[in-house]
């Protein structure tokens, strides 16, 4: 069946080696793969980074308060690509260290690893407002007839602002969701070889350029697609009735 | 077509009326807000419109100057057919001024350009002549020291009271006033019928929708009460107030006063 | 709207000079950095004269960033314009390739779209019988603008429904006209709106522009990188990079913090 599909696709001149070359279909199958977890795993590191950075901010000290504050700009205002190179090239020269005189330096984070980290960092800064603006969206009144019936502090974050923010957060959370797979491309930059510098692989061996540029754009959208349908679901699980949001 | 400077010009009217309705006819949505509304107002009447809310008041008076379109009836204003689909909305609107409830002044101009901007744009009024008759305006409003001012830094009291002098600069026949103090403190309320009792005063045709029953008792010629988009009954103010001849209107101010 | 009370601040009884020299832990954390890189300075003195050497050419290709962040920016808006008024049209023949457009274009990595470019557009054009070379750098900042341009559009689209209802229907009842009443009452508030959200976009071109040196134009980065490979010393890695960092940084943040505090003073209806 392969065999008459390439004939087909070959006949009329369109070279799409990613389905009858094993090489070619490994690199963007480990592509998909890679761009998938990068995407999944620095929304998790964001999310962790964003509701601690939400919580120092709602601190009574100025000192997390401001931390926080020169976190998010510092993360916000300077490009990714920037972030990526300073901590891979700046910082991994550091971290890198000779076992014995001579050898290959050995790093301590792999460039996966880097990329992980400092995408999760990037996408932190973001978290940090959207999860902060959540919950200072639930409003004041809501919080003081809780206060007002008794509950205590702890009650009140979990049964009452907790829920309400959770909910708020949704449309920015499912936002930094569609950035997080986009911005995986960026990664390309230190040769992970996720689905953008598979494809660059791919065009590069095969001069099949047209046809790997719809196949990627083709890949992101579905993708992307996927995460809108998936975020909506759970959007539609969440919703309350009658309750048009704050 | 436009005049440089015109002083009030009561035109003769067809039917010798200023403002002339007769069975309006507008749904909205499935909703009829006018049904079979009429009525008639002279030169230099005070009328004011008292009514629950969503009788139709609000939505005559943007009628009138055709901001709302009608499914059906006539209206007359100034001689101008306002329900002919070939009517000069522009020359109608230059006749008329409308008072809104939320004051509506342009934020990005001073008090002052509020004022000057529409007998600059569309009477061709020289800005020096618009300008000195803004500030004697302003003054009449007792606002003279504000002319620079913007609305961001006026009350709302004061805003009113800009909104109906940038009206009045526009030298209309009409003045009409649509629940201008419902979103005033009640302090500021007064100074608002103040200046509406001065223009009244001063031989404008005015068409007042208002909750503040005194005021109307004090100020109008007629007195029409309004429910489910049409007129119940009008009267001079003394009689509608103390004896009411449809049981509606007893049972609105009732409940009012 | 009404502005006739505003709160006071809370203000201690010292004068302002001694408020300031107070320790917080904040401007512990400053003084000790700031000792740290001093001392990190002085001791490697022969590195940071080596790095003012390279400033010229740094600027230079800093310079090829801006450049080509502000091409795209005008590049966006006027495509957004475009964009945006086809997207409202009732026409579906020019609203639904305007939307398509635009889907296709804000979800699309902003590096598959530059790659996109730099392989769709040719190397040279033969225009009125002469051939122009098409240096890279214009195709980066045509894929920049194609993605920024929805952005675009989005931000005049709103910066005009921004305006209330009410504000036509005032301008309208005191006579003025359709074209009066856009030149104005509304598009003199409508661009007040959009300014902040335009500089917005800007930034983000910005450090957009900084993809560039992996097509391998001579932005700020690839110059760097070409000054470190060539003197192959590894304690120049960190400095050099951070220095990129903090050029972007010291560009960006101020023109954000600008565009934020115009929002908050310019909002007139809220």
């Amino acid at each position: 069946m392969m065999e008459t599909l390439h004939q087909l696709l070959t006949s009329s001149g369109i070279n799409l080696t990613i389905l009858w070359d094993p090489i070619d279909r490994q690199r963007f199958l480990t592509g998909l793969g890679l761009t998938i977890a990068l995407a999944f795993l620095s929304v998790a590191i964001s999310l962790v980074i964003g509701i601690l950075g939400a919580w120092m901010k709602g601190s009574r000290w100025e000192f997390p308060r401001q931390l926080v504050t020169l976190y998010v700009e510092v993360f916000r205002n300077t490009p990714l690509l920037i972030q990526l190179f300073f901590f891979y090239f700046g910082l991994g020269a550091l971290l890198s260290f000779e076992l014995n005189e001579g050898s290959a330096h050995i790093q301590m984070l792999h460039n996966f690893g880097w990329a992980l980290l400092v995408l999760g960092i990037h996408a932190g800064a973001y978290q940090v407002e959207a999860i902060r603006g959540s919950l200072d969206a639930v409003p004041r009144s809501t919080i003081e007839a809780a206060q007002s019936l008794g509950l205590s502090s702890g009650k009140i974050f979990r049964k009452v602002i907790l829920p309400l923010a959770l909910r708020n957060s949704l449309p920015a959370v499912s936002n930094s969701m569609v950035q997080a797979v986009k911005a995986t491309s960026v990664a390309y930059a230190i040769a992970v070889p996720e689905l953008t510098y598979a494809a660059n692989r791919i065009w590069s061996d095969n001069l099949n350029v047209p046809e790997m540029m719809v196949v990627l754009f083709i890949t992101y959208f579905t993708l992307l697609g996927l995460v809108s349908i998936g975020m909506r679901a759970i959007e539609r699980r969440l919703t309350l009735p009658g309750y048009h949001g704050l | 077509m436009t005049s440089p400077s015109s002083t009030t010009s009561h035109k003769p009217n067809p039917s010798g009326k200023q403002i002339v309705v007769r069975q309006l006819q507008k749904s909205f949505n499935g909703n009829t807000v006018l049904n079979d509304f009429s009525l008639e107002i002279d030169q230099s009447e005070i009328v004011c419109l008292i009514g629950p809310s969503g009788s139709g008041k609000s939505t005559l008076l943007r009628t009138l100057n055709g901001l709302t379109p009608v499914d059906g009836g006539e209206i007359e204003v100034c001689g101008i057919r306002v329900n002919d689909p070939q009517v000069d909305l522009l020359a109608l609107r230059r006749r008329i001024g409308l008072i809104f409830q939320s004051y509506n002044l342009f934020p990005h101009l001073s008090v002052l350009d509020n004022i000057t901007l529409a007998p600059t744009s569309v009477l061709n009024e020289p800005i020096e002549q618009a300008r000195d008759y803004a500030r004697e305006l302003l003054c009449k409003v007792k606002l003279e020291h504000k002319a620079d001012a913007f609305p961001g830094q006026l009350s709302g009291g004061q805003q009113q009271r800009v909104a109906i002098a940038r009206s009045l600069a526009m030298r209309p026949d009409v003045m009409m006033f649509d629940e201008v103090t419902a979103a005033l403190d009640p302090e500021t309320v007064k100074e608002v019928l103040n200046t509406i009792r001065d223009v009244a005063a001063s031989g404008m045709t005015c068409l007042i929708v208002t909750h503040e029953m005194q005021f109307a008792r004090d100020i109008a010629d007629r007195v029409f009460f309004t429910d489910h988009g049409r007129v119940v009954e009008q009267a001079p103010p003394e009689q509608l107030f103390s004896a009411p001849q449809d049981p509606r209107t007893r049972r609105f101010l009732e409940n009012c006063l | 709207m009404n502005t006739l009370v505003t709160t006071m601040p809370l203000r201690s009884s010292s004068p302002h000079l001694l408020r300031w020299l107070q320790p917080t832990p904040m401007k512990i954390l400053a003084l000790a950095v700031l000792t740290w890189a001093g001392s990190w300075i002085l001791d490697h003195r022969d590195v940071i004269v080596l790095m003012v050497r390279w400033l010229p050419a740094l600027f230079e290709g800093f310079l090829v960033n801006i450049g080509i962040g502000v091409v795209s920016v005008v590049l966006a808006t006027l495509l957004g314009l475009l964009l945006g008024a086809m997207q409202v049209s009732p026409r579906p023949l020019l609203a639904r390739p305007a939307r398509v457009f635009t889907l296709f274009f804000r979800n699309a990595p902003w590096l598959v779209v530059i790659f996109f470019m730099m392989y769709l557009i040719p190397f040279e054009v033969q225009l009125f019988g002469t051939y122009y070379q098409l240096p890279d750098w214009i195709k980066v900042a045509l894929g920049l603008s194609l993605t920024a341009s929805g952005y675009a559009a989005e931000i005049v689209r709103g910066g005009i429904q921004s305006i209330p209802l009410a504000q036509w229907e005032a301008a309208a009842s005191l006579g003025l006209d359709r074209r009066q009443i856009l030149r104005k009452v509304v598009l003199p508030q409508a661009l007040r709106s959009m300014l902040p959200a335009w500089m917005n976009l800007y930034c983000t071109v910005t450090m957009g522009t900084a993809l560039a040196s992996l097509l391998g134009i001579e932005d700020l980065m690839t110059t760097m990188q070409l000054r470190l490979a060539a003197e192959s010393r590894p304690e120049l890695l960190l400095p050099g990079y951070l220095f990129v960092f903090l050029v972007f940084f010291f560009y960006i943040y101020p023109i954000s913090r600008l565009s934020k505090t115009l929002e908050r003073k310019w909002s007139l209806h809220d």
